[in-house]
């Protein structure tokens, strides 16, 4: 399966794609995929094309550090709940998810809200989990969530000035 | 006449799709790219902050009249010498910036201020830092509070010489608030439990895995006391208003500018070209008065120097922003 396949498969066919790409595991595909996101978006928040391409650095930097880091707590927490994901199969996985964001621009051009594409994500990315770690939607779902609740119940037991709103 | 099973017309299909997407989707960022209008550009170039500075700010490199350090986000301690960090509520960068700041004898600061609050400790050695400051070099400091000023930024604020904001803004929360997560039931649930071995009785206090006991709420309850009156005391002092009267107002609960304004919280209802003004009509400024900002994240200044608007903040805040829970309430004019 080759990069153009791939990217078509991930937005439109995502579960058949992702059992195809996690047998072959050409991570270097992924590399690319991640890189023709951040220069689409690139081009488009940059005000000239030197910019665009040490903004594509910076994008494509930033995505694998965030990447990596949220990769560690959901791999940990999909292995909480049965999965045998590893962290860089996860980060894969994140980063396949992030092809939406190819349409930030059309979506930013004609005034779509940016909210779709982010729902977009984040079904890539439950069930990018859920075929990885071969468990259901629900786990994936519960793996995603399990890095806030992390912080949540490590970090506030400090005493803070903090004005707090919490919505149920 | 070449034969194509139906296999292969499907994948033929999706690669000619993928392509007119990738296609379409590079024309669109091109087009964008090459209309920006040069005026935009020059900006982007010569402005050290996007969103705030796109007014008629004289904004310079070399030594200023007015030096501005925001306080974005929670205001907590973090590492000094973390590159990527963008957090500009680390209080170790915003101490350090009024350091500079002493050093480079600028005799006027404005604190711009959009943050729900922070830690005790850090807001703590901000609000000290500025008093020093102030009583010692004779720094005149202004605060100007934009979406949300509360609680730990209201703390930092009430050091300053006058606080400025917009009729909606939010502040207030003059409060101390800890939680704890009672997960005991969900423990139960999945079959999770801790074995605890301790030294001393209150060593796992605030264990989220058991319910927290009555003597244990009383002694976090005795310690939010205390740092309840530190805040009082350091309202105050900064404000010059009465203990009893601040203890009053300071029940927790928010403000909009308006209503603080009414309770002599605020100087002034103004804008940040108000704050400047006045700020640069203390020190005997004429003119408009030259401003720089201080704390900007170090690696926004390098590319910026590129002209490149740096999405690798962006990319980054939820990492360091995570810790709150993101439900501020914003009044919109929409």
């Amino acid at each position: 399966m080759d990069t153009l396949e791939s990217i078509y498969g991930i937005l439109f066919k995502t579960e058949s794609t992702i059992y195809e790409v996690k047998k072959t595991n050409n991570f270097y595909k992924t590399i690319l995929i991640l890189l023709i996101v951040s220069f689409i978006n690139a081009l488009y928040i940059s005000n000239s094309f030197l910019a665009s391409i040490i903004t594509t650095l910076t994008i494509f930097i930033s995505i694998i550090f965030l990447g990596l880091f949220l990769s560690m707590f959901i791999a940990l927490g999909s292995n909480f709940l049965g999965g045998n994901a590893s962290i860089k199969d996860t980060l894969e996985i994140f980063i396949y998810s992030t092809l939406p964001f190819i349409f930030f621009p059309i979506f930013s051009l004609f005034f779509i809200s940016k909210l779709f594409l982010f729902i977009w994500f984040f079904i890539i990315f439950s069930i990018g989990l859920k075929v990885l770690n071969n468990f259901s939607i629900t786990k994936a779902i519960v793996s995603i969530f399990f890095y806030i609740r992390y912080f949540i119940s490590n970090k506030l037991f400090t005493f803070s000035y903090y004005y707090l709103i919490f919505n149920s | 006449m070449l034969q194509y099973s139906i296999m292969e017309k499907k994948i033929l299909t999706d690669k000619i799709f993928a392509t007119l997407i990738l296609i379409v989707c590079f024309t669109f960022s091109a087009i964008s790219l090459y209309s920006k209008p040069k005026e935009y550009k020059k900006d982007l170039l010569k402005t050290n902050n996007l969103f705030n500075d796109l007014s008629s700010l004289n904004i310079v490199d070399d030594k200023p009249d007015i030096a501005i350090i925001d306080i974005s986000g929670p205001i907590m301690y973090s590492s000094d010498d973390d590159p990527f960090s963008t957090n500009l509520g680390n209080a170790n960068k915003i101490i350090s910036s009024l350091e500079d700041i002493k050093n480079e004898n600028i005799k006027a600061v404005l604190i711009r201020l959009n943050s729900p609050g922070g830690t005790a400790s850090a807001s703590q050695s901000i609000y000290q830092k500025i008093m020093s400051l102030r009583k010692n070099n004779g720094i005149k400091f202004f605060a100007l509070m934009q979406d949300v000023a509360a609680s730990g930024a209201y703390y930092i604020a009430s050091a300053c010489d006058k606080i400025y904001c917009s009729p909606s803004t939010i502040t207030g929360s003059i409060g101390v608030i800890m939680q704890v997560m009672d997960l005991t039931s969900l423990g139960n649930k999945i079959g999770y439990q801790t074995n605890v071995i301790k030294s001393g009785k209150y060593k796992d206090i605030g264990n989220s895995f058991r319910k927290m006991s009555d003597d244990e709420k009383k002694l976090l309850q005795e310690m939010i006391n205390d740092t309840y009156n530190e805040f009082l005391k350091a309202v105050s002092n900064g404000r010059n208003m009465d203990i009893n009267l601040v203890r009053k107002l300071a029940d927790g609960r928010i403000y909009t500018g308006n209503q603080a304004y009414a309770n002599r919280l605020v100087d002034k209802l103004g804008t940040q070209e108000d704050a400047i003004n006045d700020l640069a009509k203390l020190i005997n400024v004429s003119g408009t008065p030259k401003v720089k900002n201080y704390n900007k994240p170090s690696w926004e200044k390098i590319f910026e120097s590129f002209g490149v608007k740096l999405p690798l903040s962006n990319a980054l805040k939820p990492i360091e922003t995570n810790i709150t829970l993101n439900k501020i309430p914003l009044m919109l004019y929409i």
